[in-house]
């Protein structure tokens, strides 16, 4: 197995690039996995009180949004499956200095989620082979919508690192720091807007069916439409509570006032929800359906946009030392403005290297101690009367001696640092001291 | 209309107002905890850190000596600062510090309460590295907090390095 964590990323317009990417494919899967759970949750609870209560509209519900939320083999792959591969390999570049998060991780998030996908369509086929449903049909499709549910879990617990960047080096030497509150919260976060979600697409769905559009009776439609009322209702009330939590349980580092107004603007778009189904009557034809799903698709927006500054925010050191690295790794030496005159100008030649000594290098060297830099009698030796080759090192300085800092650059004309070099080496090799 | 809505209405909107407070509440709290303070000085860690590699003890001289790593002494900036970028307003903010012989009230950005006992040269010398705390300083133009420096985060450390988890080892 490759190890991606050790893959350094190309650029930080890569990593930014990474981060939109994770956006896109967000937006793309986790519609599709709400839906499932979201989906299965309500067509498993109905067909459970269709049995209960022997109304045949609960059962005949159960299996008509079960037939729309297992949208078919190739999309469920293309939009359900393919892109937590790619949040995978966008992890382990975002990540690059850990492998916090191993294959067999992510290959257990996604070997479950298919364990529970084609459970739930052994729960949806029963009901197209029999006219009596078979024995353990419920625990069926109970099983598969634990295991999606599961899947999901995990997948919050990977998502929550990225936004707690302090946690990398403690999950590098124990898995278990990959639980937290925070990852917590943002699952029932989820949950509950996968309920909300379900809830719009089932009032705006409105128990038509293919079969017959406008034939169906009144009275089932608008069960099934109070049912997508209640559940999009009740999931816009408990939004708010956990939106605070995840502010709470943030780290410090990943807040931002983008984060704060993002979550302000996910409280009045689930206000907004909650007034439009107090204001309208859930029964009535060409109800609220439409603006409800706008309003939970903008939710789902402004969650999505909300853990994207997160993790800009706890991430932005390390991107903008990425950037700075990669500017000093192009950069020639930044051109300083040249000072008006030179210092030194119209002296001798050695009165001019002089100036530029004491003027300049003097800060940091002396000939006989350490300063902040080493002592020239000790270094300067080291060029052994190469003027040449000290001109080198002062257009282009470095670190050369551990025990010293890097010596900046210092962006002399040529004509200083040819009067500075040749002043040195003049001055050791006539066995100068200061 | 349903005689019941404008109760649930004027319900649901407390409900949610409540809530808005106390996000803005939050955002209040985060915006007065000041994670980047102003600075008195604008030291910019990237240029020292990043730029001239310096190494973390070239200016906080007593990290690997004792229990506070310390701010430089005015004479450790003039040792290069007499001389490099004097043109500066920064250096020449600095310079007046130092010739008037009046200490840089630097605004402290990591505090601990006083019930914990922390010292630096510990971990300096159990091999913890700088960054594992204090983040990438090197690319701070302004410094800013970064560890939540709470319990939880300093005994899971302790707990995966293998250190002491002995209450007495930071409550005194």
């Amino acid at each position: 197995m490759p190890s991606w964590g050790n893959l350094q990323p190309l650029s930080t317009e890569f990593y930014t690039l990474l981060r939109y990417g994770l956006f896109l494919v967000l937006l793309v899967h986790l519609p599709v996995i709400g839906y499932l759970i979201g989906g299965s949750t309500v067509s498993l609870l109905m067909n459970f009180l269709g049995k209960e209560k022997g109304d045949p509209a609960f059962r005949r519900f159960s299996k008509e949004l079960m037939e729309t939320v297992l949208i078919g083999k190739p999309a469920l792959f293309m939009f359900g499956l393919i892109p937590l591969m790619l949040v995978w390999f966008v992890y382990a570049r975002i990540l690059f200095e850990a492998t916090p998060l191993p294959w067999p991780f992510w290959s257990a998030i996604l070997g479950i989620l298919v364990v529970g996908i084609v459970l739930l369509h052994l729960y949806r086929a029963a009901w197209d082979r029999a006219p009596d449903l078979p024995p353990f049909h419920i625990e069926t499709g109970i099983a598969g919508l634990l295991a999606v549910v599961l899947a999901f879990f995990l997948f919050s617990n990977g998502y929550g690192i990225l936004f707690d960047p302090e946690k990398l080096p403690l999950l590098q030497k124990q898995i278990r720091f990959l639980l937290s509150w925070n990852a917590v919260v943002k699952f029932l976060l989820f949950l509950a807007f996968f309920f909300g979600m379900t809830g719009g697409v089932i009032l705006f769905w409105g128990g038509r069916s293919r079969e017959e559009p406008s034939g169906t009776d009144a009275a089932y439609r608008g069960f099934v439409r109070d049912c997508g009322a209640t559940l999009a209702f009740l999931a816009a009330l408990s939004l708010p509570v956990f939106v605070l939590f995840d502010l709470i349980t943030l780290p410090a580092i990943a807040l931002s006032a983008v984060v704060f107004a993002t979550s302000a603007v996910v409280l009045l778009l689930s206000l907004g929800v909650c007034v439009i189904l107090s204001l309208a009557s859930g029964t009535e034809e060409g109800g609220p359906g439409a603006r409800v799903l706008a309003l939970y698709v903008l939710i789902f927006l402004a969650i999505l946009v909300h853990d994207h500054a997160a993790v800009g925010n706890a991430y932005q050191d390390r991107i903008a030392l990425l950037s700075m690295q990669a500017k000093a790794a192009e950069a020639e030496p930044a051109p300083q403005k040249p000072r008006e005159e030179p210092a030194g100008a119209g002296k001798t030649a050695e009165d001019r290297g002089k100036a530029v000594f004491e003027s300049v290098c003097a800060g940091c060297h002396r000939f006989d101690m350490k300063v902040v830099g080493p002592p020239l009698g000790e270094v300067v030796p080291k060029y052994g009367g190469d003027v040449e080759k000290l001109k080198d090192f002062l257009r282009n300085p470095g670190k050369v001696n551990p025990d010293y800092p890097s010596m900046p650059k210092l962006g002399l004309p040529e004509e200083e640092i040819d009067a500075v070099a040749r002043y040195l080496i003049d001055r050791i090799s006539r066995g100068g001291s200061s | 209309m349903n005689p019941r809505k404008p109760t649930i209405l004027i319900a649901v909107s407390g409900y949610f107002g409540l809530c808005l407070l106390l996000t803005a509440a939050l955002g209040y709290s985060w915006y007065r905890a000041g994670l980047a303070p102003d600075q008195p000085i604008a030291f910019p860690h990237t240029i020292h850190v990043t730029t001239l590699n310096l190494p973390c003890n070239f200016c906080h001289l007593f990290v690997d000596r004792s229990r506070h790593a310390g701010a430089p002494p005015l004479e450790t900036c003039m040792s290069c600062h007499r001389a490099i970028a004097t043109e500066r307003d920064e250096i020449k903010k600095l310079t007046r510090h130092y010739e008037e012989n009046r200490p840089v009230e630097w605004v402290r950005v990591y505090s601990l309460p006083e019930h914990v006992y922390f010292s630096h040269k510990r971990h300096v010398k159990a091999g913890v590295d700088c960054s594992e705390c204090h983040g990438k300083v090197g690319a701070m133009k302004k410094i800013r907090r970064v560890g939540s420096l709470t319990m939880g985060w300093c005994v899971s450390c302790h707990r995966v390095r293998g250190a002491p988890r002995d209450c007495a080892t930071c409550h005194k």
